[in-house]
């Protein structure tokens, strides 16, 4: 027989062959080394187009490039979400969520909101020390150029400029007292921003008061000023080395000049402001509690040619800076990093769910099992390691700021047994000879196996945006998408359409991170139950779950192959009601 | 169709056709406008026969029109605004840094692709069989294996090869900051 063509290949792995052909290529495959392989490789053409598909669904909704701060607004993405949903107090989570929620409609506009004029005040003194700062770091920045900058001095840059925004004001205020871990953590924010306050006047200089009185913004809020402004200055500060320049320019240019009184109102407006002002306290307060590492000498301080319009100037680019590059500023100058490998013993693990419990940072391991988690908060943490077929392994890491720490995981294979509802739905004939022709292919993955229903979800991630958590375990070893290799758990929030009348429509947000977002529908079923139906590639599941809010609940999901109209037998699906709707 | 009619179509494909269009055209906002004009089109036909390859033939059609003139731009801006955030990460937390340049580098391969090949793969991951592709994009139904053998393939390899220059590329900067 002639060997089989690649369109007949990919017709029939995807369930298109009629009976007789398929049959006839199952034979060929089953005593065909050579199309045994082709069979194999199409199978990885397949699942990978799927995969590479999937990261699309990431796309955001305005894909013009972004304006410089402009009076609407800047949308918060899901990823924007998603880290303040790791880092930020509940109510910013809430703010930024409904934010979230209401930016997928067309068209709308997030709601304005106004401050009073003290809160302007203080922000425009922010205006104008992210200015001068901003200028120093450039300044600094070109007389490295000419030793040429290389990538290690720009990150000794950055990590110099943290550490001397939080450290400098301390050092260089005159009557500095030795920080004390004694304290609260709010009494120790407020202690150093105290400090600061003379430090900051001073760098921002006679300029910067000028330009307040000229804006006739005299007022100041001492405490949230000087919270944004080190987290601002310290943003700005870490991204100047590589931004700020340019940014300066970019701002020369523009026509439009922004005026002390408006541009901050819109670095106020911004929610992502208010986690900045907690995310700045916790950094002040933890560099304070650990003994800050004071610089041998303090920032220099660069004297301003024109100071005056200078510093207007430079504050479009280096508070866009802020705004947007708050993650990695955050992140470098408070954060270590775990790095490490899954392996069974012997051999990496791919598509291990590696989570650190009680945020949302994590990911799946990479071909050959390595992993590297960045931002994390210093301190113990309890990294999660799953993959099905093993049991879950949890281990605590030390993490210290700005190091890296390393985490080797073995995973036992897995010895519970699987006493999860499984779905029964029964397979068709075509569903079972493609499964019968699987077994022809080369290195079948490992006979996957559940851990404990409780384990697969104990590990639970923030629901302040969603009131159920879903995992959806995938036992099916001929997974046609990455979705389906890997465990998953979601929360479901952000409303994106009504439907009807006692259903919303649902977007789920993909824990592990692994980029999949499909939609579902949920709805109410009488006191406490749910039901919940969602699509994925050519796959629709539904499931009805009832019990008690904070419990898992669990239950058998139909899942069907829209196209094919085949069930997969499988799928575990448990659901854990996180709060009352 | 009926009211009803085309209501049940929006609940059973919306999302499907929303997810083909956004991945088609890198912008969920324009994908949602078309399929949006695509249910209109449909409440002025009689009846439809194969309804999901009608409306994905319809929504490919309205996109090739009404792109033809400013698509090329817009895509050349989609591609600029994905390198421009994955730039502006440099150091962020790997999930979201990592989705941001997977993104980036799947648009790109996606782009690679010809037409055809794209939009039968795409109708493909929305789980339209064979013949509805065929249907859909004119094409007979013995050639459907072999386009999506061609693209799949394709698209992989474009992938991978880009992907393998990024972290060359990345690579550089990591000694740099293992140094710092």
């Amino acid at each position: 027989m002639q060997h089989l063509d690649e369109g007949t290949i990919h017709a029939w792995l995807d369930g298109q062959l009629p009976l007789d052909e398929a049959a006839a290529a199952e034979a060929h495959v089953a005593a065909c080394r050579p199309c045994a392989d082709a069979v194999a490789e199409a199978r990885g053409f397949i699942a990978a187009s799927s995969r590479i598909l999937m990261s699309l669904d990431d796309v955001p909704r305005d894909v013009s490039p972004k304006q410089p701060l402009t009076g609407a607004q800047a949308v918060p993405t899901a990823a924007d979400v998603m880290s303040a949903v790791a880092s930020a107090t509940p109510d910013a989570v809430i703010d930024l969520a409904s934010r979230a929620a209401a930016a997928p409609r067309v068209g709308q506009r997030a709601p304005r909101r106004w401050f009073s004029a003290p809160s302007l005040a203080a922000a425009a003194t922010i205006v104008v020390a992210v200015g001068t700062f901003a200028l120093t770091r450039a300044g600094r920045q070109r007389s490295d150029e000419g030793g040429g900058v290389d990538v290690a001095l720009r990150q000794a840059a950055v990590a110099d400029s943290a550490a001397s925004t939080v450290a400098g004001p301390v050092v260089s205020a005159p009557p500095a007292a030795p920080p004390s871990p004694a304290l609260g953590v709010a009494s120790a924010a407020n202690e150093v921003q105290q400090r600061a306050k003379p430090a900051d006047e001073r760098s921002v200089g006679s300029t910067a008061r000028a330009e307040a009185d000229q804006s006739g913004l005299r007022e100041r809020q001492p405490e949230r000023a000087d919270a944004f402004s080190r987290k601002a200055v310290d943003v700005a500060g870490a991204k100047a080395p590589s931004a700020v320049a340019a940014d300066a320019k970019r701002a020369a240019k523009t026509e439009e000049r922004v005026t002390l009184a408006d541009a901050p109102s819109r670095l106020a407006k911004d929610p992502s402001t208010r986690s900045f002002q907690d995310s700045a306290r916790r950094q002040v307060a933890a560099a304070n509690a650990a003994g800050v590492p004071a610089p041998a000498t303090p920032p220099p301080v660069v004297p301003q040619p024109r100071p005056d319009t200078m510093a207007v100037q430079v504050f479009r680019g280096s508070a866009r800076q802020s705004v947007e590059g708050r993650d990695a500023a955050s992140a470098a100058a408070t954060t270590g990093t775990i790095r490490g490998r899954v392996t069974d013993g012997n051999t990496g693990l791919a598509d291990a769910s590696v989570t650190i419990t009680g945020t949302s940072i994590g990911m799946a391991t990479t071909g050959d099992g390595q992993f590297v988690l960045a931002g994390v908060q210093p301190g113990t943490q309890k990294l999660t390691v799953r993959r099905i077929g093993f049991e879950p392994v949890s281990r605590d890491v030390v993490v210290a700021t700005g190091q890296t720490a390393t985490a080797d995981i073995v995973l036992k294979p897995a010895t519970t047994s699987l006493n999860q509802a499984v779905v029964t739905s029964s397979a068709t004939a075509q569903r079972q000879r493609r499964d019968g022709a699987a077994a022809s292919a080369p290195t079948p993955r490992p006979v996957p196996a559940e851990a404990a229903p409780g384990a697969a979800v104990t590990a639970a991630q923030s629901n302040a945006v969603g009131c159920y958590e879903m995992t959806i375990t995938p036992t099916s070893q001929q997974a046609r998408t990455s979705f389906r290799q890997t465990p998953r758990r979601l929360a479901l929030d952000q409303e994106i359409v009504p439907s009807n009348a006692d259903g919303v429509w649902y977007r789920a947000r993909d824990l592990a991170r692994t980029g999949a977002m499909p939609n579902g529908l949920w709805r109410p079923v009488g006191t406490d139950g749910i039901e919940l139906e969602w699509t994925y590639g050519s796959r629709l599941a539904r499931i009805q779950l009832t019990g008690p809010a904070g419990q898992v609940m669990r239950g058998t999901a139909e899942e069907l192959d829209r196209a094919s109209g085949t069930g997969e037998a499988g799928t575990v699906i448990s659901v854990r009601s996180s709060c009352t709707p | 169709m009926k009211d009803e009619d085309v209501e049940r179509l929006f609940r059973t494909y919306n999302t499907a056709l929303v997810r083909y269009l956004t991945r088609r055209l890198g912008d969920r906002d324009w994908a949602e406008e078309v399929a949006q004009e695509t249910f209109l089109r449909a409440l002025r036909q009689d009846s439809l026969s194969s309804e999901r390859s009608w409306l994905f033939a319809v929504a490919t059609n309205l996109v090739r029109d009404e792109a033809r003139k400013d698509e090329r731009r817009r895509r050349h801006l989609a591609i600029l605004a994905d390198e421009e955030r994955a730039r502006e990460m440099e150091e962020p937390e790997p999930s979201s840094l990592e989705r941001a340049q997977n993104a980036a580098l799947a648009r790109k391969a996606v782009d690679s692709l010809a037409e055809r090949d794209r939009l039968a793969l795409l109708m493909r991951e929305e789980g339209l069989d064979y013949n509805e592709i065929a249907d859909a994009l004119g094409l007979s139904v013995g050639s459907i294996g072999t386009t999506l053998a061609r693209a799949r393939r394709r698209l992989a390899l474009v992938y991978e090869a880009m992907q393998a220059d990024h972290r060359r590329g990345a690579a550089g900067g990591g000694e740099g900051h293992a140094a710092s």
